[in-house]
Protein backbone atom coordinates (compact mmCIF):
# COMPACT_ATOMS: atom_id res chain seq x y z
CA UNK A 1 0.00 0.00 0.00
CA UNK A 2 1.30 3.39 -0.99
CA UNK A 3 1.94 5.61 2.02
CA UNK A 4 0.00 8.51 0.48
CA UNK A 5 -3.02 6.26 0.02
CA UNK A 6 -2.51 5.09 3.56
CA UNK A 7 -2.51 8.63 4.94
CA UNK A 8 -5.50 9.61 2.81
CA UNK A 9 -7.43 6.63 4.07
CA UNK A 10 -6.65 7.52 7.69
CA UNK A 11 -7.71 11.10 7.02
CA UNK A 12 -10.96 9.92 5.51
CA UNK A 13 -11.62 7.63 8.47
CA UNK A 14 -10.87 10.37 11.00
CA UNK A 15 -13.21 12.76 9.20
CA UNK A 16 -15.99 10.20 9.21
CA UNK A 17 -15.36 9.03 12.76
CA UNK A 18 -15.19 12.45 14.39
CA UNK A 19 -18.96 13.02 14.74
CA UNK A 20 -19.61 9.59 16.22
CA UNK A 21 -16.38 8.99 18.13
CA UNK A 22 -17.69 9.69 21.64
CA UNK A 23 -20.86 7.67 21.19
CA UNK A 24 -19.12 4.73 19.54
CA UNK A 25 -16.40 4.56 22.16
CA UNK A 26 -18.89 4.77 25.01
CA UNK A 27 -20.93 2.02 23.35
CA UNK A 28 -17.84 -0.17 23.14
CA UNK A 29 -17.30 0.31 26.87
CA UNK A 30 -20.93 -0.53 27.60
CA UNK A 31 -20.73 -3.74 25.61
CA UNK A 32 -17.67 -4.89 27.52
CA UNK A 33 -16.98 -5.83 31.07
CA UNK A 34 -14.67 -2.91 31.73
CA UNK A 35 -13.49 0.45 30.46
CA UNK A 36 -10.16 -1.00 29.33
CA UNK A 37 -11.86 -3.84 27.49
CA UNK A 38 -14.16 -1.35 25.81
CA UNK A 39 -11.29 0.91 24.74
CA UNK A 40 -9.49 -2.12 23.36
CA UNK A 41 -12.59 -3.17 21.41
CA UNK A 42 -12.96 0.32 20.02
CA UNK A 43 -9.34 0.42 18.83
CA UNK A 44 -9.78 -2.97 17.16
CA UNK A 45 -12.92 -1.68 15.46
CA UNK A 46 -11.10 1.41 14.21
CA UNK A 47 -8.38 -0.78 12.69
CA UNK A 48 -10.96 -3.04 11.11
CA UNK A 49 -12.86 -0.04 9.75
CA UNK A 50 -9.62 1.24 8.26
CA UNK A 51 -9.05 -2.11 6.53
CA UNK A 52 -12.55 -2.14 5.05
CA UNK A 53 -12.93 1.56 4.37
CA UNK A 54 -12.41 1.27 0.63
CA UNK A 55 -15.51 -0.93 0.51
CA UNK A 56 -17.69 1.83 1.95
CA UNK A 57 -19.56 3.43 -0.94
CA UNK A 58 -22.21 5.53 0.77
CA UNK A 59 -20.61 7.74 3.41
CA UNK A 60 -23.99 8.86 4.71
CA UNK A 61 -24.35 5.34 6.11
CA UNK A 62 -21.01 5.43 7.87
CA UNK A 63 -22.49 5.46 11.36
CA UNK A 64 -24.43 2.23 11.00
CA UNK A 65 -21.55 0.74 8.99
CA UNK A 66 -19.07 1.50 11.76
CA UNK A 67 -21.39 0.24 14.49
CA UNK A 68 -21.87 -2.97 12.50
CA UNK A 69 -18.08 -3.31 12.45
CA UNK A 70 -17.98 -2.66 16.18
CA UNK A 71 -20.57 -5.37 16.82
CA UNK A 72 -18.70 -7.78 14.59
CA UNK A 73 -15.47 -7.21 16.53
CA UNK A 74 -17.40 -7.54 19.77
CA UNK A 75 -18.67 -10.99 18.79
CA UNK A 76 -15.23 -12.06 17.65
CA UNK A 77 -13.83 -11.08 21.01
CA UNK A 78 -16.57 -12.94 22.84
CA UNK A 79 -15.73 -16.10 20.89
CA UNK A 80 -12.03 -15.67 21.46
CA UNK A 81 -10.66 -17.18 24.68
CA UNK A 82 -9.64 -14.31 26.94
CA UNK A 83 -6.19 -14.18 28.48
CA UNK A 84 -6.53 -10.84 30.18
CA UNK A 85 -10.10 -10.71 31.38
CA UNK A 86 -10.71 -7.83 33.78
CA UNK A 87 -12.85 -8.72 36.77
CA UNK A 88 -16.01 -6.69 36.99
CA UNK A 89 -15.17 -5.65 40.55
CA UNK A 90 -12.52 -3.32 39.15
CA UNK A 91 -14.30 -2.46 35.96
CA UNK A 92 -15.07 1.17 36.69
CA UNK A 93 -12.56 2.01 39.37
CA UNK A 94 -10.72 4.63 37.37
CA UNK A 95 -12.59 7.61 38.68
CA UNK A 96 -12.04 8.61 42.26
CA UNK A 97 -13.89 11.87 42.81
CA UNK A 98 -16.44 11.46 45.56
CA UNK A 99 -19.42 13.30 44.08
CA UNK A 100 -21.00 13.01 40.64
CA UNK A 101 -22.04 15.89 38.44
CA UNK A 102 -25.65 15.80 39.60
CA UNK A 103 -24.73 15.59 43.26
CA UNK A 104 -25.12 11.85 43.50
CA UNK A 105 -22.40 9.87 45.15
CA UNK A 106 -19.80 8.69 42.71
CA UNK A 107 -19.51 5.47 44.65
CA UNK A 108 -23.19 4.77 44.14
CA UNK A 109 -22.90 5.51 40.43
CA UNK A 110 -19.90 3.24 40.17
CA UNK A 111 -21.63 0.41 41.99
CA UNK A 112 -24.73 0.78 39.84
CA UNK A 113 -22.69 0.81 36.64
CA UNK A 114 -20.80 -2.23 37.84
CA UNK A 115 -24.05 -4.01 38.57
CA UNK A 116 -25.47 -3.14 35.15
CA UNK A 117 -22.26 -4.34 33.50
CA UNK A 118 -22.46 -7.59 35.40
CA UNK A 119 -26.11 -8.10 34.50
CA UNK A 120 -25.40 -7.35 30.83
CA UNK A 121 -22.37 -9.62 30.75
CA UNK A 122 -24.61 -12.59 31.47
CA UNK A 123 -26.67 -12.03 28.33
CA UNK A 124 -25.88 -13.61 24.98
CA UNK A 125 -23.86 -11.10 22.92
CA UNK A 126 -26.62 -10.32 20.44
CA UNK A 127 -29.13 -9.58 23.20
CA UNK A 128 -26.57 -7.48 25.04
CA UNK A 129 -25.92 -5.50 21.88
CA UNK A 130 -29.62 -4.94 21.28
CA UNK A 131 -30.19 -3.75 24.85
CA UNK A 132 -27.15 -1.45 24.84
CA UNK A 133 -27.90 0.04 21.43
CA UNK A 134 -31.63 0.51 21.98
CA UNK A 135 -32.17 0.96 25.70
CA UNK A 136 -28.90 2.70 26.59
CA UNK A 137 -27.83 4.46 23.40
CA UNK A 138 -31.34 5.26 22.23
CA UNK A 139 -31.06 3.90 18.69
CA UNK A 140 -34.33 2.95 17.04
CA UNK A 141 -35.22 -0.68 16.40
CA UNK A 142 -34.70 -0.05 12.67
CA UNK A 143 -31.20 1.29 13.27
CA UNK A 144 -30.32 -1.63 15.54
CA UNK A 145 -31.62 -4.05 12.90
CA UNK A 146 -29.38 -2.44 10.29
CA UNK A 147 -26.36 -2.55 12.58
CA UNK A 148 -26.95 -6.15 13.60
CA UNK A 149 -27.84 -7.19 10.07
CA UNK A 150 -31.11 -8.82 11.07
CA UNK A 151 -34.83 -8.21 10.70
CA UNK A 152 -36.91 -5.90 12.89
CA UNK A 153 -38.69 -8.85 14.48
CA UNK A 154 -35.35 -10.42 15.37
CA UNK A 155 -34.28 -7.24 17.16
CA UNK A 156 -37.59 -7.02 18.99
CA UNK A 157 -37.24 -10.62 20.05
CA UNK A 158 -33.69 -10.01 21.29
CA UNK A 159 -34.84 -6.97 23.25
CA UNK A 160 -37.72 -8.84 24.83
CA UNK A 161 -35.60 -11.82 25.80
CA UNK A 162 -32.75 -9.69 27.01
CA UNK A 163 -34.99 -7.51 29.16
CA UNK A 164 -36.66 -10.57 30.60
CA UNK A 165 -33.29 -12.04 31.57
CA UNK A 166 -32.21 -8.76 33.12
CA UNK A 167 -35.48 -8.56 35.02
CA UNK A 168 -34.95 -12.07 36.34
CA UNK A 169 -31.40 -11.17 37.32
CA UNK A 170 -32.64 -8.23 39.34
CA UNK A 171 -35.48 -10.18 40.90
CA UNK A 172 -33.06 -12.92 41.88
CA UNK A 173 -31.10 -10.34 43.81
CA UNK A 174 -34.19 -8.87 45.41
CA UNK A 175 -34.10 -5.65 43.40
CA UNK A 176 -37.27 -4.24 41.95
CA UNK A 177 -38.17 -0.62 42.70
CA UNK A 178 -36.04 -0.11 45.74
CA UNK A 179 -34.48 3.23 46.44
CA UNK A 180 -30.77 3.49 47.16
CA UNK A 181 -28.77 0.33 46.63
CA UNK A 182 -27.33 -1.43 49.59
CA UNK A 183 -23.56 -1.50 48.95
CA UNK A 184 -23.19 -4.83 50.73
CA UNK A 185 -25.75 -6.47 48.48
CA UNK A 186 -24.11 -5.00 45.40
CA UNK A 187 -20.64 -6.41 45.75
CA UNK A 188 -19.57 -8.29 42.69
CA UNK A 189 -19.51 -11.63 44.43
CA UNK A 190 -23.09 -11.24 45.54
CA UNK A 191 -24.22 -10.25 42.06
CA UNK A 192 -22.99 -13.19 40.06
CA UNK A 193 -25.08 -14.87 37.42
CA UNK A 194 -25.81 -18.44 38.42
CA UNK A 195 -23.78 -21.12 36.72
CA UNK A 196 -21.23 -20.45 34.03
CA UNK A 197 -21.29 -16.89 32.82
CA UNK A 198 -19.45 -17.78 29.64
CA UNK A 199 -22.04 -20.38 28.71
CA UNK A 200 -24.34 -17.54 27.63
CA UNK A 201 -21.81 -16.11 25.30
CA UNK A 202 -22.43 -18.31 22.27
CA UNK A 203 -26.17 -18.68 22.25
CA UNK A 204 -28.53 -16.26 20.57
CA UNK B 1 -35.75 9.96 40.19
CA UNK B 2 -35.61 7.41 42.99
CA UNK B 3 -38.89 5.75 42.04
CA UNK B 4 -37.44 4.52 38.77
CA UNK B 5 -36.80 0.77 38.54
CA UNK B 6 -33.39 -0.35 39.63
CA UNK B 7 -32.48 -1.65 36.19
CA UNK B 8 -33.26 1.68 34.57
CA UNK B 9 -31.20 3.54 37.15
CA UNK B 10 -28.31 1.14 36.81
CA UNK B 11 -28.31 1.52 33.04
CA UNK B 12 -28.37 5.29 33.46
CA UNK B 13 -25.39 5.02 35.80
CA UNK B 14 -23.59 2.81 33.29
CA UNK B 15 -24.33 5.38 30.59
CA UNK B 16 -22.87 8.13 32.74
CA UNK B 17 -19.84 6.27 34.08
CA UNK B 18 -18.79 4.81 30.74
CA UNK B 19 -18.99 8.20 29.01
CA UNK B 20 -16.43 9.80 31.32
CA UNK B 21 -12.79 10.36 30.46
CA UNK B 22 -13.13 9.27 26.87
CA UNK B 23 -9.82 9.62 25.03
CA UNK B 24 -10.09 11.96 22.06
CA UNK B 25 -10.15 10.58 18.54
CA UNK B 26 -6.57 11.52 17.70
CA UNK B 27 -5.25 9.71 20.77
CA UNK B 28 -7.36 6.67 19.97
CA UNK B 29 -6.16 6.57 16.36
CA UNK B 30 -2.56 6.94 17.45
CA UNK B 31 -2.90 4.09 19.95
CA UNK B 32 -4.69 1.92 17.41
CA UNK B 33 -1.97 2.47 14.82
CA UNK B 34 0.70 1.53 17.34
CA UNK B 35 -0.92 -1.81 18.05
CA UNK B 36 0.69 -4.89 16.69
CA UNK B 37 -1.86 -6.30 14.26
CA UNK B 38 -3.48 -9.27 15.92
CA UNK B 39 -3.74 -11.21 12.69
CA UNK B 40 -1.97 -14.45 13.51
CA UNK B 41 -0.83 -16.89 10.84
CA UNK B 42 -2.31 -16.74 7.35
CA UNK B 43 -4.60 -19.71 7.88
CA UNK B 44 -6.20 -17.90 10.82
CA UNK B 45 -6.98 -15.01 8.54
CA UNK B 46 -8.65 -17.33 6.05
CA UNK B 47 -10.55 -18.98 8.88
CA UNK B 48 -11.73 -15.58 10.10
CA UNK B 49 -12.92 -14.64 6.64
CA UNK B 50 -14.82 -17.92 6.30
CA UNK B 51 -16.40 -17.48 9.72
CA UNK B 52 -17.42 -13.92 8.82
CA UNK B 53 -18.95 -15.18 5.59
CA UNK B 54 -20.81 -17.96 7.39
CA UNK B 55 -22.06 -15.49 9.96
CA UNK B 56 -23.35 -13.08 7.35
CA UNK B 57 -25.08 -15.95 5.53
CA UNK B 58 -26.58 -17.26 8.75
CA UNK B 59 -28.08 -13.90 9.64
CA UNK B 60 -29.66 -13.48 6.20
CA UNK B 61 -32.03 -16.38 5.42
CA UNK B 62 -32.78 -15.16 1.90
CA UNK B 63 -29.08 -15.06 1.05
CA UNK B 64 -28.63 -18.49 2.63
CA UNK B 65 -31.41 -19.91 0.42
CA UNK B 66 -29.90 -18.33 -2.69
CA UNK B 67 -26.44 -19.66 -1.84
CA UNK B 68 -27.85 -23.13 -1.23
CA UNK B 69 -29.69 -23.09 -4.56
CA UNK B 70 -26.54 -21.93 -6.33
CA UNK B 71 -24.55 -24.70 -4.68
CA UNK B 72 -27.08 -27.34 -5.74
CA UNK B 73 -26.99 -26.07 -9.34
CA UNK B 74 -23.20 -25.99 -9.26
CA UNK B 75 -22.94 -29.52 -7.92
CA UNK B 76 -25.54 -30.79 -10.38
CA UNK B 77 -23.69 -29.23 -13.28
CA UNK B 78 -20.28 -30.51 -12.21
CA UNK B 79 -20.93 -34.03 -10.98
CA UNK B 80 -21.17 -36.35 -14.02
CA UNK B 81 -24.33 -38.41 -14.11
CA UNK B 82 -24.75 -40.79 -17.01
CA UNK B 83 -27.63 -40.36 -19.44
CA UNK B 84 -28.81 -43.85 -18.71
CA UNK B 85 -28.92 -43.18 -14.94
CA UNK B 86 -31.01 -40.11 -15.47
CA UNK B 87 -33.38 -41.36 -18.16
CA UNK B 88 -33.34 -45.08 -17.44
CA UNK B 89 -32.94 -47.81 -20.02
CA UNK B 90 -35.11 -48.55 -23.00
CA UNK B 91 -36.18 -52.15 -22.79
CA UNK B 92 -37.63 -53.90 -25.82
CA UNK B 93 -39.29 -57.23 -25.34
CA UNK B 94 -40.00 -59.45 -28.24
CA UNK B 95 -42.01 -62.61 -27.80
CA UNK B 96 -42.33 -65.15 -30.47
CA UNK B 97 -44.26 -68.32 -30.58
CA UNK B 98 -47.71 -69.65 -30.99
CA UNK B 99 -50.61 -69.12 -28.75
CA UNK B 100 -49.35 -65.94 -27.07
CA UNK B 101 -52.34 -63.87 -26.14
CA UNK B 102 -53.04 -60.92 -23.91
CA UNK B 103 -53.05 -63.04 -20.79
CA UNK B 104 -49.57 -64.42 -21.46
CA UNK B 105 -48.18 -60.99 -22.37
CA UNK B 106 -49.49 -59.53 -19.15
CA UNK B 107 -47.93 -62.32 -17.15
CA UNK B 108 -44.51 -61.76 -18.76
CA UNK B 109 -44.68 -57.97 -18.34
Amino acid sequence: MDSRDDAARWDRLITLLKPIHAQAMATARRLCRSVDDGDDLYQESVLRAYDKLNGLRDESRFRSWFFATLLSRHRSRVRRPRRDSVPIEGAFDRRTEPVGEDGSSWEEERIRAQRAARALSGLPPVQREAIVLHDVEGFSVEEVAEMQGVTLSAVKSRLTRGREKLRRFYLRHGLRNDTAPNPESLTAGAMAWPGKERSHERST
Amino acid sequence: MNDRPELERDLAALRKVSAKELPDLETTIRMARQRVPDLGPWHWKIRREIMALLHSIRTRPAVAAAVLAALVILVASVVPVSYQRVTGHDVALTLTGKGIGTQELRAVA
